[in-house]
């Protein structure tokens, strides 16, 4: 079984309004993601096993033939942008809504994003190394 | 003598850093007003402010940065307009060069220089050690950095306040869908300072989230290109 989670050293994940946003806090560079892709990645997310949810998308009738391989480029591709990592596999329950899937056409779009990237990279925010209480204040 | 030129200074229990700075945009000897935004602040700001002869708005109760820019941009008199952060200093020299470089231009609505990061001195050594910050110049939003004709806010509007940051990746997208053209010059007009504050984590998963918020709209309004 194969699982991971969010890369949080270089990532930040932000849900809302059925559309995930994941920022690249390295270089600027943002992705977006579609209704669908959004529910699978949170899954995904939990250290629920890609197998596991493969398999659960599976059973929604009317699934397309392309949905593995698509499902798999999805995950390849979030490997390789550093935004998942290996993790331990948890037990936390798959939640997937067929009406979602099937409202989406099971479509999982991952798009990136560079438009931004100056302007996210010019808004610093400091870090310290092990510790976390000094930072540029915002006001 | 130089158009008149709009300081906006918001801040919030800045009585530590606020003279440095305005010290160093008096130095500038613009024809300038400033305008200090007190957002809520329960130490002596308001008054240091007033006592250098700035120009003082207050919230009673914070409301955040964003909107603090927006009161001083609504009382602001100036034909240009630049924001500056209350614990940052300009260098010598960079309001006129800023101003030179717009004023020369009608065809540019504001112009973009760079600051540079450095660590408050006061910071204790063992925490300068674990301190990260960039070491090179880079181009700044706003501390000091952008002085931007006012009338671009007639059409750009004024900043979101449904953040509390990254509110001008918004507004800079605002600028690029009127055709109102930023000029970046190649120098450093203001240090930025980096200091102990009581923003941690939290805040920094506060500030992301508001660029989330941000480019999520972004992405929704289809304006942009994906990849």
């Amino acid at each position: 079984m194969t699982s991971y989670k969010l890369n949080e050293e270089k990532m930040y994940a932000d849900i809302d309004e059925g559309i995930a946003i994941i920022i690249n806090s390295e270089t600027g560079i943002y992705y977006g993601m579609n209704a669908f892709a959004t529910q699978v990645y949170e899954n995904i997310e939990k250290g629920i096993s890609t197998e596991k949810i493969l398999s659960a998308i599976k059973e929604i009738p009317s699934v397309p033939d392309t949905l593995e391989d698509n499902f798999n480029l999805f995950v390849n591709i979030m490997v390789q942008k550093g935004i998942l990592i290996p993790a331990i596999e948890s037990n936390e329950e798959i939640k997937i809504s067929s009406n979602l899937a099937l409202d989406e056409k099971f479509i999982i779009e991952l798009k990136e994003y560079s438009d931004a990237q100056e302007l996210l990279l010019a808004d610093p925010i400091h870090e310290l190394k092990e510790a976390e209480n000094t930072n540029k204040a915002a006001v | 003598m130089n158009d008149l030129i709009s300081i906006i200074m918001p801040v919030k229990n800045g009585k530590k850093y606020i003279s440095e700075a305005l010290q160093t945009i008096k130095k500038q000897n613009m024809n300038v007003e400033i305008i200090v935004v007190d957002d809520g602040s329960t130490d002596n700001t308001a008054e240091i402010a007033k006592s250098e002869g700035c120009k003082v708005l207050r919230y009673e109760v914070s409301e955040g940065q964003v909107k603090a820019k927006n009161k001083g941009l609504k009382a602001a008199n100036g034909k240009y307009i630049l924001f500056h952060d209350h614990d940052d200093v300009m260098n010598d020299g960079a309001l006129k060069r800023l101003y030179d470089e717009i004023s020369g231009d009608n065809s540019i609505s504001a112009v973009q220089a760079m600051v540079k990061d450095y660590i408050s001195p006061e910071i204790p050594e063992e925490e300068k050690q674990r301190t990260i910050i960039k070491q090179n110049p880079y181009y700044g939003l706003f501390t000091g950095a952008i002085l931007i004709r006012k009338s671009a806010f007639d059409l750009t509007g004024d900043f979101k306040a449904n953040v509390d940051t990254g509110e001008i990746i918004e507004w800079l997208g605002n600028m690029e869908k009127h055709n109102l053209k930023v000029k970046k010059i190649d120098f450093v007009s203001t240090n930025r300072r980096v200091h102990s504050s009581n923003f941690g984590k939290t805040h920094q998963k506060k500030e992301y989230k508001d660029y989330a918020a941000v480019l999520r709209a972004k992405i929704k309004r289809g304006a942009n290109a994906g990849t």
